[in-house]
């Protein structure tokens, strides 16, 4: 079986629209990940204010300062006092005067990112970009009530309610600030979601022909006669498109995470998401921990979906009609609006996709929950089992269509 | 040594392809001919398990063609296939090799022989896709007779092949008939004539003829020209 996968997998390598589509996806991925960091800067009125990277530095070098802070009255208040200099003018804060100011880079700005995450966790109780007098009493009950706002928006059910509130439960009472750095890249659009994306346009265009390029060779005739031609030889295929489908993922991560940890620095694994991405989630995870699970959902899917991926192209025996449903339902998955909440199910299933469940701010932190036997599950631990189901299903459905396959009618 | 074809039909819609034919194959070199369009190919198809008859059965001592174990004593060399263009033969037949079951020492020295006998071994580390059309069909006959196969079914075999290879060619057929049973489907007469042991004759699916060519009075080419009414 090994050896069978190592041919395999040398049909595969062999082929040049595999090394060129890779390599394009990787250095889309590269542009995303830190060309705006290399090659942007920031202009405002007109007048070059600083480089992206020098913007990226002073960001985290602040974020870091604070890192380790309890989110309490006293921060709000030191908050508060930095807004004191802030312009009253719309026109006056964006201005390059102000932005190049001593007071805005000494005083206001070292508090700007974590006064964002404050107006967040309030939910909107904003002031024209302030955090105004706000306490730590006020700020807790308003991110406790604007969650109970998206409960209903999610029309989540009383059980799914009590649920959250239960998990809410978990939570200190007071959030402690701590950096994300590369987690929240991770977790957000640029990391796990646009990885999935070029995952599966890679997918759809070098491992469709793995087993058609056999039908249209009639190379089929060969291998299916001889003694491991066919349950081997399947396997072997699988084995072989899922080797490839895992090490392209894992240049991609590999290269993205080493982009993020250059640019961003590790940050602290053990913050609390919400302080990182997620203000108003209630669930009791690191940012640490949801990155990793994000990762693992990406490995898993991606292997699954190369399954399903070739088991179709088997079943249609087209690897263009394949590459084309393939790219067609990523790109309408990825382009659709979310499902109104009023067909839950839908909403669910759709959510639970890896290229939706991979996107943080709709399916990961999704408050909806499935029931298993009276067991809740978020979507993205439901996932886990679904997608393992899925490549199982379509595994077998494939082995049954290859291992009857007749070499007729040419 | 028995490979028995009972009763094997195939219809595809309306049209029969192979119509009921029943033939036992001993030790020997068979010699299968035809007019283009006469079920050769399906019949042949159906013996080496790779398309289902409609009915019938196809049995080597007892074992049915559908089965692994008798895919490992068959060798089977189609009429028309593409070969992977970036695999140097080397490596086509090391995975031809594995694919039936060779580790890897044995089928370097197996490869090794069939390299020579094929006259590949110096263009063995050539791709694929350098090769003519007469060294492809000696690699495919190489990758047939990889595991000493105890059934050999080949499908228009000396297609492609020049005269010296044709006369080298019919040498390696009736050694291999010594120990197997070989079974070669060709509508050239010439290239079953001398090697033959038994002549079948297929025509629109039906199997008219099935003797020993010893039987045969007078030249093959006649009697296949008289049998086909031509």
């Amino acid at each position: 079986m090994t050896r069978l996968t190592g041919f395999e997998l040398k049909k595969i390598l062999q082929k040049k629209i595999v090394w060129i589509t890779f390599a394009i996806f990787l250095v889309f991925q590269l542009f995303l990940t830190c060309g705006a960091y290399f090659i942007a800067s920031r202009y405002v009125d007109g007048k070059f204010l600083e480089t992206k990277a020098d913007w990226f530095k002073t960001d985290r070098r602040n974020s870091e300062k604070l890192s380790g802070r309890k989110i309490d009255n006293t921060l709000l208040a030191e908050i508060e006092e930095s807004q004191k200099y802030i312009p009253e003018k719309d026109g006056e804060r964006e201005s390059y005067e102000y932005l190049s100011s001593g007071e805005y880079n000494n005083k206001v700005r070292p508090y700007e990112i974590i006064s964002r995450l404050v107006q967040s966790m309030a939910g909107g109780i904003e002031n024209e970009g302030k955090t105004s007098a706000l306490v730590q009493e006020m700020l807790y009950s308003a991110r406790h009530k604007k969650q109970e706002i998206i409960y209903d928006d999610y029309k989540l059910s009383k059980a799914e309610k009590e649920y959250w509130r239960e998990k809410e439960k978990e939570l200190p009472e007071v959030f402690t600030y701590k950096y994300g750095g590369v987690y929240e890249n991770i977790i957000d659009m640029g990391g796990c979601y646009y990885i999935c994306m070029f995952i599966t346009f890679f997918i759809a265009i070098c491992i469709t022909s793995i087993f058609t390029d056999e039908h249209i060779r009639r190379t089929d005739q060969l291998i299916l006669c001889t003694k491991y031609g066919r349950w081997q030889s399947y396997t072997a295929k699988i084995m072989a498109g899922s080797i490839v489908t895992i090490g392209a993922t894992l240049i991609l991560s590999g290269i993205t995470l080493a982009c993020f940890i250059g640019i961003y620095g590790t940050g602290s694994f053990t913050a609390m998401v919400q302080v990182v991405i997620a203000p108003l989630y209630p669930g009791n995870i690191s940012a640490g921990k949801t990155a990793i699970i994000m990762v693992l959902l990406l490995f898993l899917s991606s292997v699954v979906l190369s399954i399903v991926t070739m088991v179709l192209s088997e079943l249609l025996k087209s690897n263009t009609g394949t590459m084309a449903i393939v790219i067609a339902v990523a790109f309408l998955l990825a382009r659709l609006a979310a499902i109104p909440a009023d067909f839950k199910f839908i909403g669910k299933i759709w959510h639970t996709i890896p290229i939706n469940l991979l996107k943080a701010d709709e399916g990961f932190f999704d408050l909806r929950l499935w029931n298993v036997f009276g067991i809740k599950f978020t979507l993205w631990q439901m996932a886990f089992f679904a997608y393992i189901v899925i490549g199982i299903v379509f595994f077998f459905i494939g082995k049954r269509k290859y291992c009857k396959y007749q070499a007729g009618g040419r | 040594m028995k490979l028995i074809a009972d009763r094997l039909s195939k219809q595809y819609k309306n049209k029969i392809a192979v119509d009921r034919v029943s033939v036992e194959f001993t030790k020997g070199v068979y010699g299968l001919l035809g007019a283009n369009g006469a079920g050769k190919t399906t019949f042949m198809r159906m013996l080496c398990g790779i398309l289902a008859p409609t009915s019938g059965t196809v049995t080597f001592d007892g074992i049915d063609s559908g089965e692994e174990e008798y895919r490992n004593i068959l060798g089977y060399l189609p009429q028309d296939f593409g070969y992977y263009p970036s695999f140097t033969a080397w490596d086509f037949l090391m995975y031809m090799s594995a694919l039936k079951g060779f580790d890897k020492r044995s089928a370097q020295k197996r490869i090794k022989e069939l390299l020579d006998f094929v006259s590949l071994s110096d263009v063995a580390k050539k791709k694929i896709k350098t090769y003519s059309g007469g060294m492809k069909q000696r690699l495919g006959i190489a990758q047939a007779l990889l595991n000493y196969p105890k059934i050999l079914v080949m499908d228009e075999p000396t297609a492609g092949l020049d005269p010296k290879e044709r006369v080298r060619f019919r040498n390696v057929i009736e050694d291999a008939g010594k120990e197997s049973i070989v079974i070669l489907s060709t509508h050239i007469v010439s290239d079953v004539e001398h090697i033959a042991d038994y002549i079948l004759m297929m025509k629109d699916g039906s199997l008219i003829f099935n003797a020993p060519s010893s039987e045969i009075e007078g030249g093959l080419e006649e009697f296949y020209l008289d049998e086909f009414g031509e």
